[in-house]
């Protein structure tokens, strides 16, 4: 039995990949465009002459094979760039390096994907995925100026927000802790700046965003609910090439220097607020303020091998009452909290058929609070530190097939609640050093891509991922599934069902998510969280109004979900365990998604009908009660319009059913334990059985440009964020009506608030 | 640059303004009877009865006045047998006779307005005190008060126990009749205990910060029942304001059908001293 299944392995999985054609030669290479070298991501690479061709994939690699011949036009699509086609001899095999040059006059041309996504769209394999272009995202009205791709990302179908603000999002149901954000394969544990009001990526930095809600390829997993991955630019290698911006609340200067032309380039970026300032000219004291720094190294060894090192580094910082400390009775707060990621990656070429990228990673988040009155002093750490490494492969066998596998592993260290006391606050909250926590995912993963025929396309994979922790192992594998059907040539029908499992999970309270929310580990009695996701889409493109239609269905179920006891206080809580509660979790909705791709008009309309539900056996007496972002209805739509050459306009106006809430409707009067006071006991109503007021906002943003061909381009940003000035509700509160008495509210947190940026490009 | 800059921040400064809040409309709970229970010396025990209230009532001292349940029908079963319960003021019943003992089973029914509470609970056997020593230790820069406190678990079950700790600064000494009443005594501090946390006896000698040593003290020990030690933990778990923001939403158990609050029953042994004297 055991032969029989090694046989059946080897004729299925190895076999095919020995077998070579004998009269095929193999194109391959890198994409890149001829002014800066930077590669191009996702671009299509094609001899249409013998219908053949390829996507680069995210290192701008790609790889084709076609009869042997004497030469064929080898021609390059992307967005951003003019049809290119140039000649290539076909009579052996090719490793290419093609600079396409870049057009300034096609900026216009869509607003996310490239200009061909939507027709892309309905032949490939991908389901539940969307890509983010940075150009036409900085277009985009963003608070206070402050273009935020975590914002942006939350304008698509199947991605709700959370409170006003925040950069917390909820995907397909998941919990806010469910969503991976790696730049540059690192994971960045606290995405946002200023309590979550901004998006810690620095726009001018980002090269790539890529969604996934469903229907992941096997080479992600680690978290239930979605996976952003974010590249960063490479840097100039052919000129100094200057960017930045200077906003209503932060400045940037990204800079990129060619070290060596054509071989080695650096990324330098900075950009920090100036909120204290601000709020100083308006007599308000806050010393508070973030900076980001972003490096990048690249370095194109030989046109085998390249090499990258990459860095984040960045922090929030308020310090208030610094000078306190010689004073009795100054009282003085502070913390610092911050990522500081590094990535370093090398990939490497063997031959035309096989690419492999290899990265070791560094990441931290980690923050401080401290605080003093007088004499007494308490400071409370807490860190979570990650290295780890993967190594990927890519086996083109053909052009029907592709095999990806490769192995992940990451170390995880969590130290929270480190405790320093000093003075009298000691006899209440003595000095602790936090216990180290530490678990081990290690996962060995297999994807293989399939053309079946011209009809059937399937993109199928495994994961064996593993948690390994003290005294306990936890692994399975999760199977990934992705089958395309192709209708005709403007449509599609596709399919996906994957496994993911999550060995870590953060504490955050019901009401309320900050940066300073921990996370923990799996351990004996807290077993990882898994979802089983299945997906259903129907791709449609419009040639005439270039345009696509994407409408999805999903049913996503969850297990060993996350919650903590009714009456739990989890404010320097180590006892975490004795406080969490696991129950199950369920989701299902349906997407719909019109993007309009190319023209003066460009934009997207997204609406998500989704439903939510979380049971947990000790919760809400054991009945099943909503998820407190189930958001019924959530209505987007985005315009871009280029009046003239140099000016476009562009709005967003969002339509969301309010998050779920528990609110306090009754109180009565108990004695306490001693009976010496009365206290007073509220009354809650049934978990999230209340939903806020449905919101609806509406922001715009006019872009002046400076002529063509200049060597020093500006862009005027003038905007407004919540144009109406409507509440966009993040909490209620009890406050007293016009006749005396006191009514529910819920307070919005931004009004109508203008903006004006200034960025510049050298 | 730096016009620009100032141009910025005061634009920022004029224009941004705050949204009005929205109304909501949040139903309030219908108000039910609310319940407490407690022995008073000689084993007589007094239910209290109010009403639970709106989270919008801005309660007036008339407002408070209504919610003390007058004219309400009240009994105690125990053991079989019916005690009535009669009014002594508002919202307070008392049963005239020693009701409370060792062991027994209580039924508890409560009528007022076409309202009607029911609730069951039972004392468990009252523990004493084996070993009660205040101790005040002087040293140049503090004074410290300790208390050594002992008793005996009782064997082959599970036990739960609650120490109260109350002080009174003013000269008379604590009052030894009314010790729970609001504002002679203060409660220094609850410690609850299951017997899980020590073997057989417990013995400590426990150093309270908040007793000064010039204070009267009275300290209480009972044994009390699963569902009370429970329902006081989360109390005293839940209790400070600080701990009330930052908590998850809880709605606190109750053994009473139709209504709120804790029908319990369980008999003190209470020990007074005079710290002065140490």
């Amino acid at each position: 039995m055991i032969l029989n299944k090694k046989f059946v392995f080897f004729v299925f999985f190895i076999l095919p990949f020995l077998t070579f054609g004998q009269d095929l030669i193999t194109i391959s290479g890198h994409i890149k465009d001829e002014k800066t070298g930077e590669a191009l991501l996702f671009t299509k690479v094609s001899i249409p002459d013998l219908d053949a061709g390829a996507i680069t994939n995210e290192f701008g690699f790609f790889s084709f094979q076609v009869p042997k011949g004497d030469s064929n036009w080898l021609k390059v699509n992307s967005a951003d760039y003019p049809a290119y086609k140039i000649k290539i001899a076909t009579n052996r095999d090719v490793l290419l390096n093609i600079e396409v040059p870049s057009s300034q006059e096609l900026e216009e041309v869509v607003v996310i994907g490239r200009k061909s996504e939507g027709e892309e769209n309905v032949s490939n394999t991908e389901v539940s995925t969307v890509r983010l272009e940075m150009k036409q995202a900085k277009k985009l009205p963003a608070l206070g100026g402050e273009t935020d791709v975590l914002k942006i990302a939350q304008l698509l179908p199947g991605i709700n927000r959370g409170t006003e603000g925040g950069t917390d999002f909820f995907v397909r149901g998941g919990d806010g802790d469910q969503n991976l954000i790696l730049v540059d394969e690192a994971t960045v544990y606290n995405p946002g700046h200023l309590f979550g009001f901004f998006s810690v990526f620095n726009p001018d930095v980002i090269k790539e965003m890529t969604i996934y809600k469903g229907g992941f390829p096997a080479n992600y997993g680690g978290r239930l609910s979605s996976i952003t991955d974010i590249r960063i630019k490479e840097g100039n290698k052919k000129q100094i090439e200057g960017e930045g911006g200077i906003g209503m609340l932060s400045s940037r200067l990204t800079l990129q220097v060619p070290l060596w032309k054509d071989k080695m380039s650096l990324l330098v970026s900075g950009r920090r607020t100036y909120i204290d300032q601000v709020l100083k000219s308006v007599g308000q004291n806050l010393p508070y303020f973030f900076y980001d720094l972003n490096g990048k190294f690249h370095y194109n060894i030989n046109e085998k091998n390249r090499l990258m090192v990459s860095t984040y580094y960045g922090n929030d910082v308020l310090k208030y009452g610094e000078d306190a400390t010689d004073s009795n009775d100054v009282f003085g707060f502070g913390f610092k909290l911050g990522n500081f990621t590094q990535t370093a990656q090398w990939t490497h070429i063997f031959n035309g058929k096989l690419f492999s990228s290899l990265s070791l990673i560094h990441s931290r988040f980690r923050y401080d609070i401290g605080g003093q009155y007088g004499t007494n002093n308490i400071l409370i750490k807490s860190s979570i530190r990650d290295v780890s490494t993967n190594y990927n492969f890519t086996y083109f066998k053909d052009n029907k097939t592709k095999l990806k596998f490769g192995i992940q592993a990451i170390s995880h260290g969590f130290r929270p609640n480190i405790v320093s006391t000093a003075g009298e606050i000691s006899e209440f909250l003595a000095s602790k050093e936090g216990d180290l926590l530490s678990t081990v995912e290690i996962s060995p993963y297999a994807n293989y891509y399939k053309e079946i025929n011209t009809k059937w396309k399937m993109d199928g994979g495994v994961r064996l991922s593993s948690g390994i922790t003290k005294n306990k192992f936890y692994g399975g594998l999760e199977p990934r599934f992705n089958v395309t059907r192709i209708l005709n040539e403007k449509s599609s029908l596709k399919g996906s069902a994957s496994r993911m499992k999550q060995y870590m999970h953060r504490v955050s309270s019901s009401s309320i998510s900050l940066p300073t929310d921990l996370w923990y580990p799996v351990t004996q009695q807290v077993k990882p969280q898994i979802s089983d996701q299945v997906a259903a889409a129907y791709n449609r493109y419009f040639p005439k109004l270039k345009s696509s239609l994407v409408i999805e269905g999903y049913y996503k179920y969850m297990q060993n979900l996350t919650e903590y006891k009714e009456g739990s206080n989890l404010i320097l809580n180590d006892n975490f365990e004795d406080l969490l509660l696991q129950g199950n979790g369920w989701s299902s909705g349906a997407e719909f998604l019109f993007k309009k791709e190319e023209g003066k008009l460009t934009g997207w309309l997204g609406y998500t009908l989704s439903w939510t539900k979380r049971k947990f056996d000790e919760l809400n007496n054991g009945e099943a009660f909503w998820a407190k972002y189930d958001r019924r209805h959530y209505f987007t739509a985005v315009i871009l319009y280029d009046f003239a050459p140099r000016v476009s306009f562009s709005a967003i106006f969002d339509l969301s059913t309010g998050a779920r809430f528990t609110p306090i409707i009754g109180q009565y009067f108990q004695p306490n334990a001693g009976l010496t006071n009365i206290e007073i006991i509220n009354i809650y109503a049934k978990r999230n059985s209340y939903q806020m007021a449905t919101s609806h906002r509406l922001d715009v943003n006019f872009v002046f440009k400076s002529k063509k061909d200049k060597k020093f381009a500006w862009e005027w940003h003038v905007g407004a964020y919540n144009l109406y000035n409507r509440a966009t509700p993040f909490g209620i509160q009890i406050e007293l009506d016009e006749n005396g008495k006191l009514k529910y509210t819920q307070p919005g947190l931004f009004g109508f608030i203008p903006s004006f940026a200034f960025n510049f490009k050298f | 640059m730096k016009n620009l800059f100032y141009f910025l921040v005061f634009s920022f400064a004029m224009f941004s303004c705050r949204p009005k809040p929205i109304d909501i409309n949040v139903d309030s709970a219908p108000s039910k009877l609310v319940v407490f229970s407690h022995a008073i010396p000689n084993n007589v025990m007094i239910i209290s009865l109010t009403k639970s209230f709106s989270a919008l009532d801005g309660l007036t001292e008339a407002q408070f006045a209504d919610l003390l349940v007058s004219d309400a029908f009240v009994q105690v079963k125990v053991d079989g047998i019916v005690y009535d319960f009669y009014e002594l003021t508002p919202g307070f019943y008392a049963s005239f006779t020693s009701v409370i003992s060792d062991a027994k089973e209580f039924e508890l029914i409560a009528s007022h307005d076409g309202e009607t509470i029911t609730s069951n609970t039972s004392t468990s056997t009252k523990v004493n005190f084996k070993t009660f020593q205040p101790i005040v230790e002087k040293t140049i820069s503090d004074t410290n008060v300790f208390l050594q406190l002992a008793f005996d678990d009782i064997p082959n079950q599970q036990n739960y126990y609650m120490i109260n700790v109350y002080r009174k600064n003013a000269s008379g000494g604590v009052d030894g009749v009314n010790y729970f009443n609001n504002g002679n005594n203060t409660l220094a501090e609850t410690i609850l205990l299951s017997d899980l946390e020590f073997n057989g006896t417990y013995d400590k000698t426990i150093k309270f910060d908040n007793l000064y040593h010039l204070d009267s003290i009275a300290v209480t020990l009972s044994n009390i029942s699963k569902e009370y030690y429970n329902y006081l933990t989360i109390r005293t778990q839940s209790g400070s304001l600080f701990n009330q923001l930052n908590l998850e939403p809880l709605n606190y158990p109750t053994n009473i059908e139709n209504g709120y609050g804790f029908f319990n029953a369980h008999i003190p042994d209470v020990k007074f001293d005079d710290l002065g004297q140490y």
